[in-house]
């Protein structure tokens, strides 16, 4: 009895072992495809405060003068890469990618911040207003 | 920073590629070492197989025919009791398993161990089967290829000499006999152990998978295919045998010292002429002489279920050696399985099969058959031109009033041979004869050796001839 | 990260359905009488369910895949060794508790790892404070099973050897920080080669390779010099070859490697026992209870791998490889985003020598390499392995929780 009872059950434990390990794979490629996920919007935005436009922001988004940033602010003030703002869990951080004139959350100077819903960054001589 | 998170992601790298050449090993080891690990002699240090063989009763092996060869029964005691009904005369090819008591096993209780033990047929489902039908206890029952009756009769003729006989189907490769004497009986294994195994006459040995000889005369086949092949221009030659013939200073005779006259091919091969067979075999050359033993595989071991020795032809350096070669003599040694074969390829058309003892294993509850032989090829040294050519001439050593076989002869049936007088340092020559019939649709090969049995013709083509006729008018 | 959370719980779940359905078998296999092993037992995951729950509780952006995993590794050690062992079951459950707790206390003591790093002659402190314990079996230690690397302290034995290999790995990442020019990879390669020594005297030729092993790799890493490798890797066949003439339970092993027939009932025994029970498994098994495991030497501790792959197959064998294979993983990516040079060399070195413990000591026991006497870490039994096992990942886990909520303390810094 012991015997069938035991044949029977190591192809259940042998299943279970199996099913456990194909659900650490999943998260581990859920993992990989969270990096990818950067490209995916969210559902804050940053407008300028003179109102002329409105961004929608990524899960992490670059903020500059150059071309190749998400977000293009042409001011001789805003640094080429001048910063980042990156979703972590429900959180936006934004985080300063040593610009020369620096990165001002509500007046103050920071590397990286938290950022919340109706605060004013100032990027060179931009002001802009986070969105959540 | 960026280095060094390369060279971790290097790092990363190293160690996925240990961790799956674990996985890679592990597989591999289940796939292709198990079983070797499971059938080896070493197995005596396997204490679970030793607990398996005491609870399961170990299943029987049969003839070709269903008749019991070895069974198990349970003593008194509880304790099994393995019981060869055909003692000495399948001593060699059964063999005995004697793990339980630390002595190894060999033969077929060896090569098919863990079906006598019923630890074949690890699909589930058989195995619940067996479970519920009560089984587990009774170890598979494995058929030979073997017929019982033959075996009995090539023991018989063999009683009272030392040597070997195969008998096999050249078409399929199923042994049909397979007898090595001296020989001891199983039964008394128990009491006898250290006598038996330390026989002066190797009695455990099978003489006709294990035991090594000059082929002699008989490797006249193979010289003969070589020529066929590689030269057939010399197959015209005419030679004047004077009964010996001075190779570098050697003088090499024929047996006996006869001069043979003028002869052709044919008839050489018929009266078995050494000098002429030295001339062609120097004409011939050594690399020839070479290439047509390797496509008989003799310098293999050939594969059977049981323990087989490796046959030895080392390359032939100069003049005597190839001189010596060209006749079966000088350093070569061979198995009576592999001569078995070699006559085997005449008689299929070119082709050896490969040989084999298991015909089929049977689970015993059930009559189900877990495992079967089926024919597969194992060379092909020669084709069907050449196999027909050496056919006639090894019907005329048969059918001839000159040829060396003739004792060989069966009234209504065409036996096609070739006789050998290999020539020893331990004594009187040892006598060969390789055989098969009928010629015209062979249906059995045969290859006989007697040990220090003197002349091929005269002591083993007679035991050859009994076993063929006793098969064909089975 | 809703689908992240509710996978990790799932794959817990089957962790537990495993243990309640292999301990059923065995309660039925063995009928225990002891009221302790029950309770111990039904403990087990009650234990677990109670430090996933804390851990995404205090780390929520931690590596809760390292307790699942442990959980899993852990639990396959207990079964067998209610199988092979059963009085040892309620001391490795107190040990797996145990371990849990450092795992905790590992990850707060190095979520700022910085100290380690100024703390003022960190690193003659390190050095020292391993040699010590690697050093002090030869004089106080006990000889087990062949090899001198016990200490004994009332009853309790004592694998000081573990510890060191923690702070041996601090002391290369402080040091390999700073000093990679040739002279200081010399001096750490003499240090290296008289650690691997004493080990060698010490007859522990695992830890010998480990130590060694990992030094050679932490330096390529940080100098990404292949001739270092090279040359490394060269000494160690030199010493290899020098140690096989010198040492005759070096010989034994290599010659016990290559040719394991040569004398079963002696010096092959263990190996050959070990390649039986694997044998005997085939790929699904024997089921549980139905093997023999407990035939081979040591099974609880060096050769459990072996018993694994006899009762559940080497498919079961497969799944633990896999499952040190995730940790590695998990191991690599705290390295790689790690916040500076320090951490990232620090998790690194600890993921190296975990990873090569584990290739050791399972490629030892199924013949792919010669066996040294490691354990196989969270599954073997023995307190000091499974101890520091936990406190190596409790500090991965502490590089990776203070990597992630460095941002927070940057606010406002200007």
């Amino acid at each position: 009895m012991y015997y069938i009872l035991s044949q029977i059950l190591k192809y259940v434990l042998i299943f279970l072992i199996y099913l456990f390990l194909y659900r650490v794979f999943k998260i581990i490629y859920m993992d990989i495809k969270g990096v990818r996920r950067e490209r995916q919007l969210t559902s804050a935005k940053l407008s300028f405060l003179t109102g002329e436009r409105t961004f929608t922001l990524f899960e992490v988004t670059s903020i500059g003068r150059s071309d190749e940033c998400d977000i293009v602010i042409e001011s001789p003030y805003v640094s080429a890469r001048h910063a980042l703002i990156k979703k972590r869990g429900k959180r936006f951080y934004i985080e300063d990618l040593n610009s020369t004139n620096g990165t001002f959350v509500n007046g103050k100077r920071v590397k990286v911040a938290r950022i919340k819903n109706g605060d004013i960054i100032t990027l060179g001589d931009v002001d802009l207003k986070f969105i959540a | 920073m960026s280095n060094l998170k390369r060279n971790i992601k290097i790092l990363f790298g190293i160690f996925a590629l240990l961790f799956f050449s674990l996985i890679a090993y592990l597989t591999y080891f289940q796939l292709y070492e198990r079983d070797k690990l499971i059938t080896s002699s070493y197995s005596v240090y396997n204490r679970r197989l030793i607990e398996q063989e005491k609870k399961i009763l170990r299943g029987s092996i049969l003839d070709r025919n269903g008749i019991v060869l070895a069974k198990s029964v349970i003593e008194a005691d509880g304790t099994q009791k393995r019981i060869y009904l055909d003692g000495p005369a399948f001593a060699q090819v059964i063999g005995y398993s004697r793990r339980i008591y630390q002595q190894g096993s060999t033969g077929i209780e060896k090569a098919y161990d863990r079906e006598l033990l019923g630890m074949v047929g690890s699909d589930p489902m058989v195995l619940l089967r067996k479970l519920i039908l009560g089984k587990g206890q009774i170890g598979d029952n494995v058929y030979l290829t073997i017929d019982k009756a033959l075996q009995d009769l090539a023991y018989r003729e063999m009683e009272g000499k030392k040597g070997a006989v195969v008998a096999l189907n050249p078409k399929t490769g199923e042994i049909l006999a397979m007898v090595s004497t001296p020989s001891y009986d199983p039964n008394l294994l128990d009491r006898d152990w250290e006598k038996i195994m330390t026989s002066p006459e190797h009695v455990v040995l099978n003489r006709a998978t294990q035991g090594l000889y000059p082929p002699g005369s008989t490797f006249k086949i193979i010289t003969t295919a070589a020529v066929l092949t590689y030269m057939p221009e010399l197959f015209k030659e005419v030679y004047d045998c004077k009964g010996y013939v001075v190779v570098d200073g050697n003088k090499i005779s024929d047996f006996g010292g006869i001069a043979h006259g003028k002869e052709n091919f044919e008839r050489a091969f018929y009266v078995s002429c050494n000098s002429f067979f030295i001339e062609i075999g120097l004409k011939l050359g050594s690399d020839n002489l070479e290439k047509m033993a390797y496509a008989f595989g003799l310098n293999q071991r050939v594969p059977l279920e049981i323990d087989t020795a490796k046959n030895y032809f080392p390359s032939i350096d100069g003049k005597v050696a190839l001189a010596e070669t060209s006749i079966g003599q000088g350093k070569i040694l061979v198995t009576p399985l592999t001569m078995a074969l070699a006559a085997s390829a005449v008689a299929n058309d070119g082709v050896i099969m490969k040989p084999y003892l298991m015909k089929y294993v049977v689970d015993p509850l059930s009559g189900a058959v877990i495992e079967r032989n089926t024919p597969n090829k194992y060379l092909t040294p020669i084709t069907k031109e050449v196999a027909d050519a050496i056919k006639s001439l090894m019907i005329g050593v048969v059918n001839n009033p000159e040829g060396t076989g003739r004792l060989a002869q069966i009234p209504g049936i065409t036996v096609a041979g070739k006789t050998g007088t290999a020539e020893n340092p331990f004594g009187a020559p040892h006598a060969w004869f390789v055989a098969f019939a009928p010629a015209e649709n062979p249906e059995i090969a045969v290859a006989v050796v007697v040990e220090n049995g003197g002349e091929g013709g005269k002591v083993a083509a007679p035991i050859a001839r009994d076993i063929i006729k006793a098969y064909l008018s089975r | 990260m809703d689908e992240y959370v509710k996978t990790g719980s799932k794959a817990l779940k089957d962790v537990f359905w495993i243990f309640v359905i292999a301990f059923a078998l065995l309660f039925m296999h063995r009928r225990p009488e002891e009221a302790n092993t029950i309770y111990y037992t039904l403990a087990f995951p009650v234990l677990i369910f109670i430090v996933y729950y804390l851990h995404v509780r205090l780390f929520p952006l931690g590596e809760i895949q390292f307790v699942i995993l442990t959980a899993f590794l852990t639990e396959m050690g207990l079964i067998m060794i209610y199988r092979v062992a059963p009085e040892l079951l309620v001391k490795q459950i107190i040990w797996i508790a145990i371990g849990f707790g450092l795992y905790f206390i590992a990850s707060y003591l190095f979520k700022h790892y910085g100290w380690l790093y100024n703390l003022k002659y960190g690193e003659y402190i390190y050095i020292f404070l391993a040699v010590g314990l690697i050093i002090s079996t030869l004089f106080f230690g006990k000889e087990i099973g062949g090899a001198k690397n016990w200490l004994t302290f009332d009853g309790i034995y004592v694998q000081p050897a573990e510890a060191a290999k923690v702070i041996y790995i601090i002391f290369l990442a402080r040091y390999l920080k700073d000093k990679r020019d040739l002279k200081n990879i010399l001096i750490l390669g003499a240090i290296t080669i008289g650690i691997a020594g004493i080990f060698a005297l010490e007859k522990d030729l695992g830890m010998a390779f480990l130590f060694y092993t990992t030094t050679v790799l932490m330096v390529f890493l940080v100098t990404s010099n292949l001739f270092y490798v090279a040359s490394g890797f060269g000494l160690m066949a030199i010493g290899g070859i020098l140690a096989y003439f010198l040492f005759w339970h070096v010989r034994v092993r290599i010659e016990a490697w290559l040719n394991p027939w040569m004398d079963v009932p002696g010096k092959t025994y263990q190996i050959v026992q070990s390649l039986f029970a694997i044998a005997a498994g085939g790929f699904f098994g024997t089921g549980l209870g139905m093997g023999h495991p407990e035939y081979i030497p040591v099974v609880a501790s060096d050769f459990i791998f072996s018993a694994i792959c006899e009762e559940f197959g080497i498919l079961g064998g497969i799944a633990i490889i896999l499952v040190y294979f995730v940790i590695m993983y998990r191991g690599i990516k705290v390295a790689l985003e790690a916040r500076d040079e320090f951490g990232a060399l620090l998790a690194a070195g600890l993921i190296s020598m975990f990873s090569l413990q584990v290739f050791t000591i399972i490629g030892g026991v199924i013949k792919f390499i010669p066996l040294t006497g490691v354990t196989l870490p969270f599954v073997s039994y023995g307190g000091s392995s499974m101890v520091m096992s936990f406190f190596t990942l409790g500090m991965l886990n502490g590089i990776s929780v203070g990597e992630e909520e460095e941002d927070v303390q940057f606010e406002a810094q200007y």
